[in-house]
């Protein structure tokens, strides 16, 4: 099934994720933001991410049931606030999750073709594909901790509370400064300051199944977000 | 020291202040999940937590890069991401604050010096602190339809309103948060020396 993300442009997916946020920050429709979510878990499972799509979207149930009974019933603690966020979060996230399934270079090759400079073109890149690495990064260094007995417990961790941050952060941007310099030095190698027109291995062209797409997100888009 | 004041930002400048941004973002979501089940921290807290944690990412940045616009790009891509998510008039608000931030930087090597790093990185947080309120002075009615559709209680929303209408609440919390910052800055300023200057990764 993941074979049919070759067929997705990464505009296609960049456009679906800024829609999807777009219309999870503008929709006030519960059911409408539901459905809305239901069908970018359709797509994912077309797409061959149906575990991380059925996961995703049990934790959106759970905090739009939290929502829901929170103001209901005025709960006060956990906030209403707290679900709100996961829930506004959790369709956004969908087409993230497509967007990391794509080859850097097919989504390289796509962005390049948006009429974006070459600078902000690099920080998105860098973004999209940075997040997922610190988040493991992240794990590591809580793993490595734990072993160590730096978070043996809540009260060592509140009695000492700029350490443990220090040994969080401290590997934490070693990591991220060692790869930053490591993604550098493999894009200038791979020619990415020279002026010259680039070419990809990976074609990039917005086909038949692309425009169907965008057009059906966009128009479902404008209903949820106006009803 | 200086001599990369004044030159473009290089392939390895972007790489760098991308990476560092991501991990504010991330403990910038850390600290909003956290404090978001107490409204009361959440509206007076939540930007200062930020400032204090972020200031840490934001010196490394600052040390490494060295050059005129990084405020700048961090308050624009903050107010991106902020568009994105359905607050698109505050684009211009963050534009705007990180043109502040930035003319506070003025000179030669200020993105090297602890004292001007910390105001800098100061009006940046008080930005983040003030824009809270934006909403509220742009749109109240439209913004509280949303937000109450969104999860907010009243008496949530009346603190909110109570922070962008009454000018003493304002003062506090953008105290609170520039304070908050400024620690972050010596904090952070602290750690640069024990663990990258010495090692080299940073001058």
């Amino acid at each position: 099934m993941k074979r049919n993300l070759n067929r997705i442009d990464g505009r296609t997916v960049l456009f679906l994720t800024v829609a999807a946020c777009l219309v999870s920050f503008l929709s006030t429709n519960f059911f409408a933001h539901a459905l809305y979510t239901i069908g970018f878990v359709i797509l994912l499972c077309y797409y061959g991410i149906m575990g991380k799509a059925i996961g995703t979207f049990a934790v959106y149930i759970l905090a739009l049931l939290g929502l829901i009974f929170g103001t209901r019933y005025n709960i006060k603690f956990p906030s209403p606030l707290l679900f709100s966020m996961v829930y506004k979060l959790v369709l956004p996230m969908l087409p993230i999750y497509l967007l990391n399934q794509i080859p850097a270079g097919k989504l390289t090759a796509s962005i390049r073709k948006l009429p974006i400079s070459k600078k902000v073109m690099l920080v998105l890149i860098v973004m999209l594909r940075f997040a997922p690495t610190v988040v493991q990064e992240f794990r590591n260094v809580s793993e490595a901790m734990r072993v160590r007995g730096f978070l043996s417990g809540a009260v060592k961790v509140l009695r000492h509370p700029l350490n443990t941050l220090e040994y969080a952060v401290v590997p934490m941007v070693f990591r991220a400064l060692t790869i930053a310099d490591e993604l550098s030095v493999s894009a200038i190698v791979r020619g990415i300051e020279s002026p010259c027109k680039k070419e990809s291995y990976h074609k990039s062209k917005i086909g038949i199944r692309d425009t169907i797409l965008m057009i059906a997100c966009t128009a479902a888009g404008i209903v949820c977000s106006i009803v | 020291m200086g001599k990369n004041q004044g030159q473009k930002l290089s392939i390895r400048d972007i790489m760098s202040v991308a990476a560092m941004m991501i991990l504010s973002f991330i403990v910038t979501m850390i600290i909003g999940s956290i404090t978001l089940p107490f409204p009361m921290l959440y509206l007076y807290g939540a930007a200062a937590l930020d400032g204090f944690f972020g200031a840490i990412f934001f010196l490394v940045a600052a040390n490494r890069v060295n050059k005129h616009g990084l405020l700048f790009i961090w308050a624009a891509v903050y107010g991106l991401i902020q568009g994105i998510m359905g607050y698109a008039f505050l684009i211009p608000y963050f534009l705007i604050v990180g043109l502040l931030a930035e003319l506070s930087m003025i000179g030669t090597n200020t993105y090297r010096t602890p004292l001007r790093n910390g105001i800098g990185w100061a009006i940046n947080s008080i930005g983040n602190f003030v824009g809270t309120a934006v909403p509220l002075w742009w749109a109240w009615e439209s913004y509280q339809e949303m937000a109450l559709q969104s999860g907010f209680t009243e008496s949530t929303l009346n603190m909110q309103y109570s922070i962008a209408t009454k000018p003493v609440l304002l003062l506090l919390g953008c105290v609170i948060t520039a304070v908050l910052a400024v620690l972050g800055v010596l904090f952070g300023q602290k750690l640069l020396k024990k663990h990258f200057q010495k090692s080299g990764i940073l001058e």
